[in-house]
């Protein structure tokens, strides 16, 4: 049923434009090839302070790759609390987290609309997880603290066709960005923390130039690779040396223990990066 | 959410059940060794209006039933193809064989009782079902019917008891022989045209095909919810050995037999085939997701030190409260015996490491769970 | 200021000194009006607490083509209100419009007023606002949109249709049937009207204009077109064409794509009336002041409030649209006058977007 608190628009299905140049030429070749060092991710701009009516906000965003087109991912994040839960919830002897990510409808290939979709409530639940960890969450009993994520532009191509599960891949980044200025704008509001978490992806890829070898890459652009074997999204506290969510996914042999752990020590090694940025720009708002 | 719903358990009862958790070897409230499963009861083959259905109990009294329906879908063409495909017909049969999936194809909901669809924790347990059943693109790939059709699959995954435990491995267990019984209408017609199928029940096809001796070739994936306490390692953790975890893991793993090995990942194949000695089964890391462990919104025990109660009169004199006295400040993050605290910070990745190790290593539970799925009679 | 020192504020009682942002909290509406009206004997002019001259309005920053996923954006910031817009072409074959009736010429003269009455019948237009981003603690997302988004959807979409702001040509894909070879023999004699009637339409693109707003401190109207506004000036359609065998549009990224002509520039300019007392029934009793570009505050404490939509192009001020509610304050004169301070802010606005 339409929703008659939005303007829907006409009454008969709208396509998204259909190029006549997709797929054919994309199809075997990937877009671009990545030119960064297999361990280097892309340059971050993270801002705290984007909004100042909330307790907290920040703003993230990637580099988008040199090529036109590819657009890097863009994060704000909004923290509203802690504040007093309201008098019908039962009592909590901790900070009650609620966290909701919601990508813009203009952020992606195809449109999204206005409701949340399951990838978003996933997506959700992923980032609660890794939050969860890092906060002192018994310092604010019988309180409560909302972040928002709005996902201005995701991390897609815009011009090559949609592949085979690349969105599930796009997610895994899409997380670890969520993570990281989730992170910042909790700082921002002052909410007390163990550690600062930062979200850092690698992936198993394999590439058409060097096929036969897959080989480990921190912070990748699915576009920008043949085939992803697995990836995994790692939340990461650098201090006490823990991850507070991780997130695997892909199809690795089960005998082949230590390619699954060098997949996760390459996550955790993205993370610390992505939190080098995370504190000097807390660093920077403090000084 | 279903992982964290209140546990009414005191402080020092959790305390005690940490404690009795981390011995070596574990105490577990149940009496089971860390490895082993609640014993269940199952049964196929219980719906006569689906395509495949599963029931499973376990011990505990909670209780799952999957139904799987298909339904003959227009494939809806890439649309590059080119559009008259009588005219490349020949040419496009190959590609036909290797045909690509779409996830879209499978559409999987959990029902819990007590929770809406759309809570998080339903969308959490349904994604990360499907995203184990999808990983590989093999599961999809069973679907083609032809260029023009497949099967469009139906998973409806229900709690019928209310979640005593977190379902996990419940509803992964259910999904998976209910996928096993599973058996699509065999196809009569040929090549793109539009399909016609056998209306012989009996001489319907498995969409997990037997061999001649009734052996499953290969089977859906199997997701294990394994959680680590103090040193050990305990799996199908029960509800009040959630409740003091330090981390809970679920791990999706797959089994691929050797006879119908995926084209999509052949090359790292043969590095297996060299590996082991191609026998047994061949696991496959799928997928792993940390769940939230609902240790953390546990309330948290008071030590004898910062309790006013028990001789620690001067807390509150002099208009200090407890959060600014020094050593309570000291006791909020020291821990002392014997008194809960609910964890904080993450798991180390060596500990997450040997979660996923135990369930995968050879003769680990993973294959023991898989053993024992091989004794559930398929009918 | 010292908030206790002057008389004017009835709430502070004189022996409790807070500090501003308590004050501000705790009795907002005295504390507006004693920064608006300063001690006689003191050479301070009347200023909000957020600094600014009553008839002054935050500076505006737009800029455009930042999303690359759409194909028209904009960026606008005004003081602490932050939107962003992007404006997403999809299409919409003839065949899925249950009342399309298709319209033998197009070439005619009164075809603007056709493709106008397009735009309104097929809802080619679809502009919404997201509120719900925490961009503000009262607008948390989890509930269906408040009155305010709903409202400012409304008043968005109504003056894009008002303002004729997008030309309705520009969104039709038309195609021209090849025809048989016999055929265009005879045509040639014929000439002209054969032509006329040869081209058809086939689909329309519908304009989803999407509005995300990051920071909210008052006045979102203003900012929200000015971003609607930025966004379709930036918006450029892939060129599409009408493929007869697929039956379907196909675009093609080989040609340049089609920038959309908009028409015109309204800018709309708004005011909040304060009033002295917070409960004053009649205008005449106690001082009001016009306050420009409210923010968040201010918003909350005026019960009156003016938009007014002018369009300066070519030195000829048009008013596009004219919005007044609630209170008794601005009448004839005042809204004449307010007219001219709308101009100013054109100039502005206009010189922001470059």
């Amino acid at each position: 049923m339409a929703d008659r608190r939005r303007i829907n628009g006409p009454a008969g299905a709208t396509i998204p434009p259909v190029f006549d140049e997709d797929g054919k030429q994309y199809e075997h070749k990937v877009a671009k090839i990545r030119d960064r060092a297999p361990t280097a991710i892309r340059k971050m701009f993270l801002k705290t302070g984007v909004t100042p009516s909330a307790s907290g906000s920040a703003y993230l965003e990637y580099e988008s790759s040199a090529k036109s087109g590819v657009s890097g991912l863009k994060l704000s994040c909004t923290v509203h609390g802690p504040r007093s839960l309201p008098r019908s919830s039962p009592f909590s002897p901790h900070i009650v987290l609620s966290t909701h990510v919601k990508y813009a409808p203009f952020a992606t290939k195809q449109r999204r609309g206005y409701l949340r979709d399951p990838s978003e409530r996933d997506l959700g639940t992923h980032l609660e997880t890794a939050l969860r960890g890092a906060i002192i969450a018994d310092r604010w009993p019988k309180s409560g603290v909302d972040i928002i994520i709005s996902i201005i532009e995701g991390d897609q191509d815009r011009e090559t066709s949609k592949f085979q599960g690349d969105e599930t891949w796009d997610m895994m980044n899409a997380l670890s960005g969520c993570i990281t200025v989730a992170s910042a704008a909790l700082a921002d509001a002052g909410i007390d923390c163990v550690d600062t978490v930062a979200g850092g992806v690698a992936a198993l890829v394999q590439d058409t130039s060097d096929d036969s070898t897959p080989r480990i890459v921190l912070d990748p652009i699915p576009s920008e690779h043949e085939k992803i074997l697995g990836a995994c999204c790692v939340a990461y506290l650098p201090i006490r040396d823990e991850v507070t969510n991780l997130w695997f996914k892909g199809d690795l042999p089960a005998s082949d223990i230590d390619l699954y752990t060098k997949l996760v020590e390459s996550g955790i090694q993205a993370s610390r990066n992505g939190n080098r940025v995370l504190v000097e720009c807390l660093g920077e708002t403090v000084a | 959410m279903a992982s964290q719903q209140h546990v009414l358990l005191s402080p020092a009862e959790l305390a005690y059940l940490h404690d009795s958790l981390s011995l070596t070897p574990p105490l577990r409230p149940d009496g089971r060794s860390p490895t082993q499963y609640r014993p269940l009861s199952a049964e196929t083959g219980i719906l006569p209006g689906t395509n495949g259905s599963a029931r499973i109990c376990f011990a505990d009294g909670t209780e799952a039933i999957v139904g799987v329906k298909a339904e003959v879908e227009k494939t809806r063409r890439k649309w590059d193809d080119d559009t008259i495909y009588d005219e490349n017909k020949e040419e496009t049969r190959e590609e036909a064989e290797g045909a690509e999936g779409s996830s879209d194809w499978v559409e999987l909901t959990v029902e819990i009782p007590g929770f809406r669809d759309d809570d998080s924790s339903t969308v959490f347990l349904a994604a990360m079902l499907s995203e184990a059943l999808l990983a590989d693109g093999g599961f999809v790939r069973r679907l083609v019917i032809n260029r023009r059709f497949h099967w469009k699959v139906y998973l409806d995954i229900l709690l019928i008891s209310p979640p005593l435990s977190y379902p996990l491995p419940l509803l992964s267990l259910t999904t998976h022989l209910a996928l096993l019984s599973t058996r699509l209408p065999r196809l009569k017609s040929e090549g793109d045209e539009d399909p016609f199928f056998d209306d012989d029940w009996a001489a319907a096809p498995y969409l997990y095909p037997r061999s001649s001796n009734k052996k499953v070739l290969a089977r859906p994936p199997v997701t294990l919810l394994v959680m680590a306490v103090g040193n050990n390692i305990i799996f199908d953790p029960a509800k009040e050995e959630l409740a003091v975890a330090d981390v809970a893991l679920a791990v999706s793993v797959g089994d691929v037999s050797s006879s119908s090995s995926s084209s999509s990942s052949e090359g790292e194949e043969d590095v297996d085939m060299t590996a082991e000695e191609q026998e047994g089964r061949k696991l496959r890391l799928l997928s792993i997701r940390t769940v939230d462990p609902p240790s953390r919104l546990t309330p948290p025990g008071v030590p004898n030190a910062t309790n006013s109660a028990y001789g620690h009169a001067q807390v509150g004199e002099g208009g200090k409260t407890k959060q600014q006295m020094p050593e309570a400040r000291a006791a909020e993050s020291e821990a002392v015996e014997g008194v809960w605290k609910p964890p904080r910070g993450g798991a180390k990745a060596l500990v997450m490491a040997a979660l996923v190790q135990k369930t995968l290593q050879r003769g680990g539970v993973a294959d023991e769970v898989f053993d024992a799925l091989e004794g559930v009679d398929l009918g | 200021m010292a908030t206790t020192s002057s008389t004017g504020a009835p709430a502070a009682a004189p022996s409790l000194t807070f500090t501003r942002p308590v004050f501000a909290k705790l009795s907002p509406h005295p504390y507006l009006l004693l920064s608006l009206s300063p001690d006689e004997s003191s050479s301070t002019r009347s200023r909000r607490t957020n600094g600014r001259a009553p008839h002054e309005a935050r500076p505006i920053q737009i800029n455009t083509g930042s999303l690359s996923q759409a194909h028209g954006s904009a960026l606008v910031r005004t003081g602490d209100t932050t939107v962003i817009c992007g404006v997403r072409g999809e299409l919409l074959p003839v065949t899925s419009i249950p009342q399309f009736r298709p319209t033998p010429s197009y070439e005619n003269a009164d075809d603007e007023e056709k493709a106008r009455k397009e735009l309104k019948e097929y809802d080619l237009l679809v502009p919404n606002i997201e509120l719900a981003t925490g961009c503000a603690p009262q607008f948390l997302p989890g509930v269906p949109p408040t009155t305010l988004a709903q409202t400012l959807s409304t008043r968005v979409y109504s003056l894009l249709h008002s303002s004729g702001l997008v030309d309705g040509r520009d969104l039709r894909v038309k195609y021209r049937p090849v025809r048989p070879p016999q055929d265009t023999e005879a045509m040639e004699e014929d000439g002209q009207e054969e032509e006329e009637e040869e081209e058809e339409v086939k689909a329309f693109w519908v304009l989803y204009i999407d509005l995300l707003f990051v920071s909210f401190d008052g006045n979102p109207f203003d900012a929200a077109w000015a971003a609607v506004l930025a966004a379709l000036r930036d918006t450029v359609l892939p060129a599409a064409k009408w493929d007869a065998d697929r039956e379907m549009v196909i675009c093609t990224t080989k040609e340049k794509g089609k920038k959309l002509n908009i028409r015109g520039h309204p800018v709309p300019c708004s005011a909040a009336v304060f009033l002295e007392k917070a409960d004053q029934q009649h205008q005449d009793k106690g001082r009001h002041w016009i306050l420009l570009d409210p923010d968040r505050l201010e918003e909350t404490l005026c019960g009156e409030v003016i938009t007014v939509v002018v369009d300066c192009e070519g030195n000829e001020t048009r008013v596009r649209s004219l919005e007044k509610q609630g209170g008794t304050v601005l009448g004839r004169e005042l809204i004449r006058g307010f007219v001219g301070v709308a101009e100013g802010r054109w100039k502005e606005v206009v010189k922001a977007m470059g």
